[in-house]
């Protein structure tokens, strides 16, 4: 910040003009005076536009100070951690089973060499095909027989390994699970990030929950923690999951939309299953749009259990928080990105790796001891629609997870990988929870059609680090080997091998629990409020996130073709918050509800992603420079260089491939033609400086609607000298009086400036303004501009 | 437990948010919509703005040290702000002239909103008992309450306590509040 004013002072004193100051030389053009007295001062506290992009401003949070600190002590944390041994086990465990086809030549399944791949055996060259040919039929048969299943949800996804280490033993008190409590460890994991709805093949950034399912195959075993970027579930019981996931996914009779939500089965269901609420409000708003499965949370969603050596039990919560902050897409360049690269998620994670940039978490965990189970009047543990604020139960930070090795193979690995909720290791335990319990039995199923048979926990991504042995035998794809003649327990023929350790031996032991309940199909009455937590949700909320959900709703609502549907919903907004149901209703078409039950009132502030800002800066931020031929290349360069040195991935874009000649007539080699990417695939927008380049861009309607469409999805954007007449030809309200061809601006003007840094022309592209641009980019959007009139 | 745990500034700043939320809302609505989300922006203010006057700006004019400079402009642009409702109110949400003064508003409103919440709320914090603010915070929320069952008792017929002038809705809101329980709210 270069003008950090005294409260109540220097504020009062500032009645004046807004005038930017130096670095960035350039006049704020044509901010809209306003006439209040109340708008000029704070405009006057603002003089210097460019220092409005700091993290803790972008969206008015109220807990940014405290936001921006907790993500530095993150990152402290995480840099303090001393390397360890281990996690690379998994990855020397794999070598065996990597084939190099290097140097090699060509052979048949079994291992015979092969004359000729490129023309089947025939009786003459015009001849009948004959069925002798081993090697052609058995190259169709293996073509033939290539796809397995998809998965029924979570079919899109993307891996990587990477390794788990906790900071200290802290946890050592809760649970006798050595991944957790010894820092002197890496325990090797692999990571399979997901969407839910669409297909195998479909778009990375539908509105959907993410999955983020994490194997740790530690020594005592492997531990699934199979989770979302959401904390809560649709339901509350597994038997309702094929309903929930019918509903959800394409209709059954056109098998239409492919990855989308917004349709008429899936409101159908909600709106009839109000226990869904909660979920569907997470979904509406931007965390259904991580920018990155860098920058999204992670969640158990379910209570489990730590346990202790000596057998002490105590609730957890697990929260997985990246250090890049939480950040999203708005759903305009969602839906765009989903035709200009549908692996745009899958592409970050796996470049972001190939460059070093690790994607990195942060574990934390809620800790409840078991005798506060009822301790909550208005949650039940075991309700996975519910969380546990961060307010009450604080998150601990227990250690780190770092993503940094892409899988050699897409599907040997990544679709392989069989993650089953029931895999966990002593020291942990499950609860009662109806979904989770439901789900022990699901994953474990599933693998069956998927992977095609019982042995799938030995494909070569499955098979745990700690040894295997049992009686287990035979069935499709057996890989072992078993050696002797018994294969059962108990025996003397094999020495009683393998010997049970039993409890206190290092075995998996299950809480022991009194349970006494009549058997009968009941849902418990303390899961009965659906929706006090959707209104904490909401409360929580920054103005723009608010926008984002209601906008949400719009959309999704206004594809549901049953109007009974949509007024349903209203009715159900209305007992979230009745402003809500009002703002919905207004958009599609519905009358607005008299008022309903009252808004308790309550918030958490730490479920806004204002509050997680993260703490890295532009690192693996990708921003395009639009240049062309004459542009200034001093300047250019100098952004580039000082962008790159902080982190970030910086493109040079041109109307057309190759090189442009700068105004000097040097050679500037581009990045990419402008026309093979859009606006949408980059987190900011820099517009070169040169008289003759910017007559070229404003010309070039790409280029017009490159900068119009980033500034409207409230990116950073720097101006260079001249190239601020492409802003002006991308009618921005930067130069105009509004963003509106007629009438008031929509939103306050003085956000017009948020997140624009500007060059005086032939200006010095020096320190203080690239950290003015970084600073901009860091903050990842600025939502307080005027954008509803722009066209783009 | 409830699982609640925030102080009154938690609410104060989150209707910062809902009021700004409101403002784009309105702006973008037509017709009976716009007239629903106006008058759901006006009963917001009156309830915040009440709030404010009745236990924080006080709170604000005794704790910080520059309390009695801080304050006074702040409840000068509250009065502001409610004669500019009035006056929209007046035109009505289809006088051509409506969207003009919304956004001037609108614009004031923000800014008082940010000039609040750095030389007053934040400030607070740092000087007053946590336990205290989260006290008051418990206060809002039952006249929260309070205000919902009068809302609800209205039943959705005319007159709801929130429709109707502004300058009336404040009053009304202001005296259901100070009911809430008169001697806690009155500090």
């Amino acid at each position: 910040m270069t003008e950090q004013t005294e409260p109540g002072e220097a504020k009062q004193a500032s009645l004046k003009p807004a005038t930017p100051k130096p670095p960035a030389a350039k006049t704020s053009p044509a901010r809209r005076p306003t006439a209040e007295a109340g708008a000029a001062q704070v405009a006057a506290a603002k003089a210097a536009p460019f220092t409005k992009a700091v993290p803790a401003k972008k969206a008015g949070s109220r807990a940014a100070p405290a936001a921006v600190a907790e993500a530095l002590s993150r990152a402290e944390r995480a840099g303090a951690a001393a390397a360890a041994p281990g996690g690379d086990a998994k990855v020397l465990q794999l070598d065996p089973h990597r084939m190099d086809k290097a140097g090699t030549e060509l052979t048949t399944d079994q291992g015979i060499g092969v004359e000729d791949t490129d023309n089947w055996l025939r009786a003459g060259p015009r001849g009948p095909a004959l069925l002798e040919d081993f090697h052609g039929r058995e190259k169709i048969m293996r073509f033939d027989h290539e796809r397995i299943p998809e998965r029924v949800v979570h079919a899109r996804g993307s891996g990587a390994h990477g390794y788990f280490q906790p900071y200290d033993s802290s946890l050592a008190r809760y649970t006798a699970a050595r991944f957790l409590t010894d820092p002197g460890a890496r325990t090797p994991v692999f990571v399979r990030f997901s969407t839910v709805q669409g297909s195998r093949g479909s778009t990375d950034t539908p509105r959907d929950v993410r999955g983020f399912a994490v194997k740790f195959y530690t020594d005592q075993g492997n531990f699934d923690l199979v989770g979302n970027n959401m904390p809560v579930f649709f339901i509350q019981d597994g038997i309702k999951f094929p309903d929930i996931i019918h509903a959800v996914k394409p209709e059954p009779h056109n098998e239409i939309p492919q990855a989308a939500s917004a349709h008429d089965t899936f409101w159908d269901f909600v709106t009839l299953q109000p226990e869904t609420m909660h979920h569907v409000i997470w979904l509406m708003s931007d965390r259904a749009l991580p920018r990155s499965f860098r920058t999204m949370q992670g969640f158990g969603v379910h209570t489990f259990r730590l346990v202790a050596d000596d057998g002490t039990r105590t609730f957890v919560k697990f929260h997985w928080t990246p250090v890049a902050g939480v950040h999203s897409l708005v759903w305009d360049e969602a839906q765009k990105i989903s035709g200009k690269d549908p692996d745009f998620n899958r592409r970050d994670l796996w470049e972001s790796i190939e460059a070093g940039v690790y994607p990195e978490y942060e574990l934390g965990v809620q800790l409840i001891a078991e005798s506060d189970e009822f301790a909550f009047d208005d949650i039940d543990l075991l309700d996975s629609t519910k969380i546990i604020p961060e307010e009450v139960v604080p998150v601990i930070p227990v250690g780190r997870l770092v993503l940094d090795r892409n899988p050699d193979n897409f599907f040997a690995e990544t679709e392989q990988v069989a993650f089953c909720v029931q895999n966990i290791v002593p020291g942990i335990d499950f609860t009662d929870d109806p979904l989770l319990q439901a789900r022990l039995f699901s994953y474990l199923d599933t693998q069956l059609t998927r992977l095609g048979g019982p042995n799938f926990a030995q494909i070569p991504i499955n098979r745990p680090l700690a040894p295997v042995r049992n009686h287990q035998q035979d069935g499709f794809h057996q890989d072992d080997i078993p050696l002797g003649q018994a294969n059962y327990h108990p025996n003397s023929l094999g020495g009683g091998c393998p010997v049970v350790p039993g409890a206190g031996g290092g075995a998996f032991v299950h809480t022991p629990e009194h349970v006494d309940g009549i058997k009968e199909r009941k849902r418990s009455e303390t899961f009965a409020d659906h929706y006090s937590q959707a209104t904490l949700f909401w409360n929580s909320m920054a103005a723009w996130e608010k926008q984002h959900i209601i906008a949400a709703y719009r959309f999704e609502l206004g594809k549901v073709e049953h109007l009974h549907i949509r007024e349903r919903m209203v009715e159900h907004l209305n007992n979230i918050d009745h402003q809500l149901a009002v703002a919905v209703a207004a958009g599609i078409g519905v009358p607005a509800p008299a008022a309903g039950r009252a808004n308790h009132g309550r918030m958490s502030p730490a479920l806004s992603q204002a509050a997680m800002p993260g703490s890295t800066g532009v690192l693996g931020r990708k921003v395009a420079v639009l240049v062309a031929d004459g542009v200034e290349a001093g300047s250019v360069q100098a952004v580039q260089a000082g962008l790159m040195d902080a982190g970030a991935v910086v493109e040079l874009l041109a109307p057309v491939d190759g090189a442009v000649t700068t105004s000097s007539g040097e050679a500037l080699p581009v990045t990419r033609a402008m026309n093979t990417v859009a606006s949408v695939l980059y987190d900011a927008v820099v517009v070169a400086d040169g008289e003759a380049a910017v007559d070229l861009l404003v010309n070039d309607g790409y280029a017009v609607h490159f900068v119009a469409e980033a500034y409207k999805h409230a990116k950073a954007l720097g101006v260079l000298g001249t190239g601020d007449r492409l802003v002006q030809a991308a009618r921005l309200p930067v130069f105009e009086p509004s963003d509106r061809v007629a009438g008031p601006s929509s939103k306050p003007a003085a956000g017009a400036l948020d997140g624009v840094v500007f060059l005086a022309p032939a200006g010095d592209a020096d320190t203080g303004f690239l950290a003015e641009l970084i600073t901009a980019i860091a903050a990842h959007r600025h939502y307080d501009r005027p954008v509803d009139g722009i066209a783009a | 437990m409830t699982t609640a745990q925030q102080d009154v500034i938690d609410t104060l700043l989150g209707q910062h948010q809902q009021v700004k939320m409101l403002f784009a809302q309105v702006e973008s609505a037509d017709g009976d919509h716009r007239q629903e989300l106006f008058t759901e922006l006006v009963g917001t203010l009156a309830l915040h703005e009440s709030i404010e006057q009745l236990l924080v700006h006080p709170l604000a004019e005794q704790e910080l040290p520059d309390g009695d400079q801080v304050v006074p402009p702040r409840l000068a642009e509250e009065e502001d702000a409610k004669q500019a409702l009035s006056a929209l109110y007046e035109l009505g949400v289809s006088a051509p002239e409506f969207e003009g003064q919304l956004a001037a508003l609108r614009d004031a409103v923000s800014a008082h909103a940010e000039a609040e919440e750095e030389l007053e709320f934040l400030r607070l914090r740092e000087v007053t008992d946590p336990g205290e603010l989260t006290r008051m915070a418990e206060v809002v929320a039952s006249a929260q309450a309070l205000l919902a069952q009068h809302l609800q008792a209205a039943g959705g017929q005319a007159p709801s306590p929130l429709a109707g002038p502004p300058d009336q809705v404040f009053e009304r809101v202001r005296d259901l509040l100070g009911k809430a329980d008169g001697s806690e709210v009155q500090r």
